[in-house]
């Protein structure tokens, strides 16, 4: 059996989804870029101690700000070098 | 009497005056002359001791903490956003605050200064106390060290929509106001949203996602109050809540911190009237 996941866990998983959900407004054609590029910004912080709470929070919530940056729509496309 | 060399010299032309006919005027002016020191030409360091907040978002697994600097406030200027500057100049470069006008208009050096929010541009260096613990604004996110995020405090002052509404303009003039209807806004129209009131609140605290804090609520105030505008009921239908106004207790930490001498506590007792009345 799978562990419940915690309210933390759940909206980091909420800003993920919320990321996947943005990138359809973009062009198609960039959508390959875009989500290696989120994805890349996630996985930096995979291994990050999850007792460390506002930490956690204080990514979180600079990541909600990216968002609403990243929901522009002057906003194209991210090409990682 | 007659002390150094330019007193010898300043007496002989007063003899020279005197025999001229002269009257001389200088013996009063000799005993308010500065008498040249030298015991003090070795000036002693005034070592202050600084506790600032430290905190780096590019580092957030190290936790907040509090740094410390001793300065020599010898030929600094007296105001702490002085010695800050100092400290960023010439002690730790890292040190990261905002500033702009360090004359006390602009609001942006707000902050927590042993205890009492205020502007550290117009807050005199306390050099009696021992240590000055320096920490960002109380209850707002930190974006670095002394740097507060303020994008919801900005958000909640647009929505009490902060400018001149009306239904009907005067074609080809202004709209005009009599001294008396400008007076009202006097003790109002100063405030220079650097939020060291509201986040001196604490229903503020509490409620920062409902409530609009002492700050935003004095210049709804100012604008319902304005002669020209003329969107007082619709504007104050919005505050017909129990959080946007009601959550104001008349603690009046506003009026104490607030470093222009206002009083917003004061505003939100007279909004409240409006709103009751409208």
């Amino acid at each position: 059996m799978t562990k419940p996941i915690s309210g933390l866990q759940k909206d980091v998983l909420q800003l993920y989804r919320s990321f996947w959900r943005a990138i359809r407004e973009k062009p198609t054609e960039n959508h390959k870029n875009l989500k290696a590029c989120i994805r890349n910004d996630f996985q930096k912080h995979k291994n990050m101690n999850k007792r460390d709470f506002e930490t956690i929070t204080f990514m979180l919530r600079s990541g909600k700000k990216k968002l609403e940056q990243f929901k522009s729509p002057s906003l194209k496309n991210i090409t990682m070098t | 009497m007659f002390v150094g060399l330019s007193a010898v010299s300043s007496a002989s032309s007063t003899r020279l005056l005197l025999k001229q006919g002269l009257r001389s005027f200088s013996s009063s002016a000799f005993t308010s002359m500065a008498k040249p020191s030298t015991a003090t030409s070795v000036t002693q360091a005034k070592i202050q001791k600084f506790k600032i907040y430290r905190w780096n978002p590019e580092t957030p697994q190290e936790k907040p903490h509090l740094q410390e600097y001793n300065v020599d406030l010898t030929g600094v200027k007296p105001m702490v956003l002085d010695s800050l500057i100092k400290i960023k100049d010439e002690l730790d470069s890292t040190l990261t605050f905002r500033r702009s006008c360090r004359e006390g208009i602009c609001g942006s050096c707000a902050m927590n200064i042993n205890g009492s929010n205020g502007l550290a541009c117009i807050t005199k260096t306390d050099t009696s106390s021992d240590e000055i613990v320096i920490y960002p604004l109380p209850h707002m996110y930190v974006i670095k060290d002394l740097v507060p995020d303020m994008t919801y405090f900005y958000k909640q002052y647009t929505t009490i929509e902060p400018w001149l509404q009306r239904n009907e303009t005067p074609e080809n003039s202004e709209v005009l106001q009599s001294p008396a209807e400008r007076e009202r806004l006097d003790g109002l129209y100063e405030c220079i949203l650097c939020a060291c009131c509201s986040t001196a609140c604490p229903s503020y605290w509490w409620n920062q996602d409902q409530y609009l804090g002492p700050a935003v609520l004095m210049q709804a105030y100012r604008w319902m109050i304005d002669s020209r505008d003329q969107f007082t009921a619709e504007r104050s239908a919005k505050f017909q809540n129990h959080m946007s106004v009601y959550r104001c207790h008349q603690i009046m930490n506003c009026a104490k911190t607030c470093p222009k001498g206002l009083n917003p506590g004061e505003a939100i007792a007279k909004l409240k009237n409006i709103i009751a009345a409208n």
